[in-house]
């Protein structure tokens, strides 16, 4: 793939940017790990504010692997995936005045056992989804490119960032999707000091998202049929058959504001609105747009940080809502060629709302530091399709206890962390008006309902060695295993593994 | 401090939010048209009552089914989705003829109804039923067997034509035409005939002087592809060495055993459609062959519009009046059906073996008409409402096969 090389070369040409930082690696890397620096992380949606994020330069590159088994899942998202992926990133002070980051990763591997979903990103273009009774496993590809300068004009400070990820899925079997993402983001923003303590900003931030599809079968003796998906399992029966073509036209847009100290002690508050639309396009079909969603999203953060030599301890609420709305055509089929739209109706709806309540307490001493952080999140997912009546509302209170600890010695940075959340099934209903009797989509609906219904305890275990090789060389290997139990003893796991370089 | 004040005013909005979304509006169902729907009596008819009237409404992007039989004489006030309907109805009728007056069935059948808007009026004509006394067609096997190696096997398909009457008939002169056209591709034919006429693909017809091939009460007929026994070639394919007649085509690379007497190919050649994308009627001729092949040509044109592109298109085939036609049966899959190929008068309605284009399940199964009642002697009264959909059972195993 032509991926790779122009991915290898943009990496190795990053390389280029060697921190030239005088602060000891190991120093840099407790300062990116620690938890206290990424606790008011909401008002980095603004890029002129990265100006303000880190006190030291730090460059990392590595390589790594990760492989998950679900026992349980939305099907639509498989039940596992095992990739292999590199990636860089950098946060490089040039001077003071001026600061530049990004990162990049390629990514390569294989989602395993997806149903009911032949397209791409299901949670960015969800629900209406092609698919088929069939499904099975999908390779795929994908890279992502972000950079961002940040410029400091005396009190006010600009910024930059864009944002380009690139997506290849696909399956060499029947049924065969051939599916692409191109997603770009670009944000620019203003911060302006108020006072010598605190800054306020704002940002506007643009996207542009596409996704082709096409599905194809080589089966001599037939094929299934494909499905236009349009929410809790319904589907236009006008689209279903043989339209094995679709083009997602996706474009967004948002502001952000916050207020927040320089240095971070003190309070920060940060609120954004964000909008993205997109229509489903039957490319091969007269162009036909089958449907659109609008999505309206809303989030904010509430944050007080005190911190000194000694110790740091934090409070933070958090909020987001988001609503989204879907809108299909119906149409009349004149001929078998000719559809012609003669309504629409907004049929579809998904409103999540979250409230998170979070802690933190830390020492922040490099030699041995520590820190605790306790939240709790309460979310309620509601999910309606009107004509068939069917609902999905869950609601679930999610507790969670996260215990950081690293020790820094002459050559070596040691870092473990570790979690313990538990989510409570508040409520949760599921109702379909129309269920006569069980198919493979009321089966499906089942197993998702099961999944997302479901109270669960997750433990997580991780561990990085940091070897510092020489001042402004180090050396780190890292692992991560995540274990989650749902009800009725189903159990998924997640484990990572990489190594690379900082500089 | 301004600065503190903002948890409280954070969380009030995060409450009001929380509020605001437990929207319980679970009664809504999509935009809705307030339609009347008028009947409009068969024609030339005198002193009619209607009764027992029932409606169908489905809607074809949802494949929703509304039903409602709350008639205000030949009116009905029903409130849809907007969509685009295919409408269906059946009920009884009472009319006067000279002094008496008389008890039939009666059906009304329009598809592609756009119903949108506020209001909408629809007005749909009703046609009588009539009763059959002719042969009527118990069972297409049309979509082939497989092989052990999972190819196609072809040369096994048939048709059997029963006598639901209590008179003898005679096979000899019926004609089984294939549709020129198919349920799952709609387009603007020009001339539209098919109120009046159905139009053909390939007709056969059934060899002797009239009275060669009587067949008795409750007895059938069986029209095969080859009848040879296939079971030679195909374990899991059947025996046709029994069946009473076959298609043969001269010069092509037809089988053709002597044994049994061939079809005479009136136009082209039957080559039946194995996904069950086309229908099938039987018809008598009421005129000599010459003046049909003579007088009965169809060319129709359309236009296949092709990603905005219009390319003219047409052929010419033959056309069956439907005064001609005895029985017919709509062939289609759920997932690609457009529309039926028939006038509504002879079929309503359409049956299948498979749910999607090219199914897999589908070989080796058939479509068989239910069996009414079976009379002491053993006769079996078939269901024959002209409407396929619930006439015959879709997917049945062949009863050719053992």
């Amino acid at each position: 793939m032509s991926f790779r090389s122009i991915f290898l070369f943009i990496i190795f040409s990053s390389g280029m940017l060697h921190a030239q930082d005088s602060t000891s690696v190991l120093l840099r890397i407790h300062e990116d790990l620690s938890s206290v620096n990424n606790f008011s992380n909401l008002i980095y949606a603004n890029p002129a504010n990265q100006h303000f994020a880190r006190r030291y330069s730090l460059s990392e590159f590595g390589a790594g692997y990760n492989t998950s088994s679900q026992q349980t899942n939305m099907q639509q998202l498989g039940n596992g995936i095992r990739q292999f992926l590199i990636h860089a990133q950098s946060h490089y002070k040039i001077d003071t005045k001026n600061t530049v980051w990004g990162n990049a990763y390629y990514k390569n591997g294989q989602r395993k056992n997806v149903r009911w979903n032949e397209s791409s990103d299901y949670q960015v273009i969800y629900p209406y989804v092609t698919a088929d009774s069939i499904g099975g496993d999908l390779s795929f590809e994908e890279y992502s490119f972000k950079g961002g300068y940040a410029k400091v004009f005396q009190k006010t400070t600009l910024g930059i960032v864009a944002e380009y990820r690139a997506l290849l899925e696909y399956r060499d079997i029947d049924p065969r999707p051939k599916n692409t993402v191109s997603d770009l983001k670009v944000a620019v923003g203003i911060s302006r000091n108020i006072g010598n303590h605190y800054a306020i900003g704002s940002a506007i931030n643009l996207q542009k998202y596409t996704q082709s599809n096409n599905l194809k079968f080589f089966s001599e003796l037939g094929a299934p049929a494909v499905y236009h998906m349009t929410g809790l399992g319904v589907y236009n029966n006008l689209l279903t058959g043989n339209k094995l073509s679709s083009f997602y036209d996706g474009k967004g847009y948002g502001a952000n504001v916050q207020l927040f100290p320089k240095d971070q002690n003190g309070f920060a508050v940060a609120v954004g609105y964000n909008h993205f639309d997109y229509e489903k396009i039957m490319t091969e079909f007269q162009d036909l747009i089958a449907s659109s969603i609008l999505e309206k999203g809303y989030e904010g953060a509430i944050s007080y940080l005190k911190k000194s030599e000694e110790q740091a301890w934090g409070t933070k609420i958090g909020f987001s809502y988001t609503d989204r709305a879907g809108t299909e055509n119906i149409f009349d089929n004149q001929t078998s060629t000719s559809y012609v739209k003669i309504a629409e109706d907004t049929k579809y709806t998904n409103q999540v709302t979250s409230v998170v309540f979070s802690g933190l307490y830390s020492i922040p001493n490099p030699e041995f530091s520590w820190s605790i952080a306790p939240s709790f999140n309460l979310k309620k997912t509601q999910t309606k399709y009107i004509d068939p009546l069917r609902i999905i509302d869950v609601q679930q209170g999610i507790g969670r206890l996260d215990f950081s600890i690293s020790k820094l010695l002459s050559q070596l940075l040691i870092n473990v962390s570790t979690s313990v959340e538990h989510s409570w099934a508040l409520d949760s209903k599921m109702k379909l008006n129309d269920r006569i009797k069980t198919n493979q989509i009321f089966e499906m609906l089942d197993h998702n309902f099961a999944y997302l219904s479901s109270a669960y305890t997750k433990m997580n275990l991780g561990t990085r060695w940091d070897y510092k090789y020489d001042a402004d060389l180090n050396f780190f290997v890292k692992t991560d295993l995540d274990y989650y139990n749902y009800s009725k003893n189903k159990n998924n796991t997640y484990f990572q593994m990489s190594l690379g370089l900082t500089f | 401090m301004k600065i503190k004040l903002l948890p409280i005013y954070l969380t009030i909005a995060v409450m009001a939010l929380l509020q605001s979304c437990s929207k319980d509006d679970d009664n809504y169902s999509g935009k809705q048209t307030a339609l009347t729907l008028k009947l409009i009596n068969p024609e030339d008819l005198n002193n009619v009552t209607l009764s027992n009237l029932s409606v169908s409404f489905k809607e074809l992007n949802t494949g929703k089914i509304t039903e409602s039989s709350s008639f205000t004489n030949n009116d009905l006030s029903i409130a849809l989705s907007e969509g685009s309907y295919e409408i269906s109805i059946n009920g009884k009728i009472n009319y006067s003829a000279g002094e008496s007056t008389v008890d039939a069935s009666v059906s009304g059948y329009k598809e592609s109804v756009v119903i949108t808007g506020q209001t909408a009026v629809v007005s749909l004509n009703l046609f009588l039923k009539t009763s059959q006394s002719d042969f009527i067609i118990e069972e297409v096997f049309f979509t082939g067997t497989k092989t052990a190696e999972g190819k196609q096997y072809l040369g096994d398909k048939y048709f059997k034509i029963y006598n639901n009457t209590d008179e003898v008939l005679y096979a000899d002169g019926l004609m089984i035409a294939q549709s020129e056209f198919m349920t799952i591709e709609k387009q603007n034919y020009t001339p539209n005939i098919m109120a009046k006429s159905f139009a053909a693909s390939a007709i056969a017809i059934v060899p002797g002087n009239g009275t060669t091939y009587p067949i008795a009460p409750g007895a059938y007929f069986i029209i095969a592809e080859d009848a040879i026994n296939h079971k030679e070639y195909n374990p899991g394919s059947m025996d046709l060495r029994t069946a009473n007649f076959e298609f043969y085509t001269e010069d092509a690379d037809d089988v053709d055993n002597p044994a049994v007497p061939n079809m005479e190919n009136l136009f082209s050649s039957m080559i039946i459609h194995n996904r069950g994308f086309k229908s099938f009627v039987i018809a008598r001729l009421p005129i000599n062959k010459d003046a049909f092949l003579a007088d009965y040509t169809y060319d129709y044109e359309y236009n296949m519009v092709i990603g905005g592109e219009s390319y003219p298109m047409g052929e010419s085939v033959y056309s069956i009046p439907n005064s001609w036609i005895v029985d017919a049966v709509n062939l289609s899959v759920a997932s690609e059906f457009q529309w039926i190929v028939t006038a509504p008068s002879l079929d309503m309605g359409w049956t299948y073996c498979g749910k999607v284009d090219a199914d897999q399940s589908r070989y080796g199964k058939s479509v068989r008409r239910k069996v009414l009642s079976t009379s002491s002697k053993g006769k079996k009264a078939l269901k024959d409402t002209n409407n396929s959909t619930l006439d015959f059972s879709p997917e049945v195993k062949p009863s050719l096969m053992n």
